[in-house]
């Protein structure tokens, strides 16, 4: 995980840096799924799935951007 | 891709001895199946192929352990020496503890790849059940190790973030990326493995002989490296949960 400034990336970081590209759109689907959810359990379609899938974006863009923050700080 | 799939020889032995009494014990418990002659599931009778397999192997390995290690011996060392450097190496010397599970599940997935080569049997690790199956796992046992490690409430704290202001956002957003880890976990070992077994299945239907067997060759360097993958990932999420707040 933690390679020296300025040496080549190692195997490790190469594939957790890999594992980034799917949490995007799974980030973005669990926070659809929850709007999904909570509408039809609160019955305020359609502001939740709204609200969620917004929230979804933010937490897949956040992860993203911590993922890539460790290796160029 | 249904007209590809054909039951197996031994799944319906299997269903004919067992799927019975199976029916008949799912009945007790309030499950009605619909067919009693073929209610075990290919990927479920794969599954127990290699945890029996894991299970006398390994038992039967740890028995004769020798000062001077033979062969298998060597093997299986540099096998746990290597779960345990990726341990260390990620999380700290703390990190030996997780063995057990890490090393558990990185050898279960490793195998089930693997299974799929062998004629007549499948990977079970190609169906999302299976896959979701080993990454619950990792998901609650690192929840687990989390809250054990740093308190019910100090672990919980840390999905509020740094600002107590922002909490109503930040609760979400992180319960949201929590949950996505163990999709995306299960979903990229399951999409691997699938692709790989219908490339060797096309493959195999145009040309039977000697064609396929470079894919094979090639998908037992994707079992190893999805199987690396998980482990790796599962260590990173490890660390996350039992380190204090990085930020």
């Amino acid at each position: 995980m933690k390679d020296a400034p300025g040496e080549p990336l190692g195997y490790r970081s190469i594939w957790s840096l890999s594992s980034l590209a799917l949490n995007l759109p799974v980030s973005i689907a669990v926070g659809l799924f929850f709007g999904y959810v909570l509408d039809k359990w609160l019955g305020t379609k359609p502001w939740m799935l709204i609200i969620w899938t917004l929230l979804g974006v933010a937490s897949g863009l956040m992860t993203l951007i911590r993922g890539i923050r460790k290796y160029d700080p | 891709m249904e007209q590809l799939e054909h039951p197996l020889a031994l799944v319906l032995f299997i269903n004919r001895v067992f799927g019975r009494p199976v029916a008949a014990l799912l009945k007790l418990i309030g499950i009605q199946v619909a067919d009693p002659a073929h209610c075990i599931p290919d990927y479920v009778v794969m599954v127990f192929i290699v945890a029996v397999f894991m299970m006398l192997f390994f038992g039967l390995a740890a028995r004769k352990l020798a000062v001077v290690p033979g062969k298998l011996q060597n093997l299986l060392e540099y096998i746990i020496e290597f779960f345990e450097g990726q341990l260390t190496d990620i999380i700290g010397p703390k990190g030996k503890k997780f063995l057990p599970v890490v090393g558990t599940v990185g050898l279960f997935i490793f195998f089930c790849n693997v299974l799929g080569l062998i004629p007549g049997l499948m990977s079970p690790t190609s169906k999302l059940n299976v896959t979701i199956g080993c990454a619950l796992t990792v998901f609650l046992y690192y929840h687990y190790q989390g809250m054990k490690a740093q308190g019910v409430f100090k672990y919980l704290k840390q999905f509020t973030g740094p600002i107590p202001a922002m909490a109503p956002l930040m609760i979400p957003i992180e319960l949201i990326s929590h949950c996505s880890r163990p999709i995306s976990l299960s979903i990229r070992l399951f999409s691997n493995i699938f692709a790989e077994d219908v490339l060797i299945v096309v493959i195999a239907s145009i040309v039977p002989i000697f064609l396929p067997l470079p894919f094979m060759a090639l998908s037992i360097f994707t079992a190893v490296l999805q199987a690396f993958v998980f482990v790796l990932l599962s260590c990173i999420y490890l660390a996350s949960a039992v380190e204090h707040e990085e930020e």
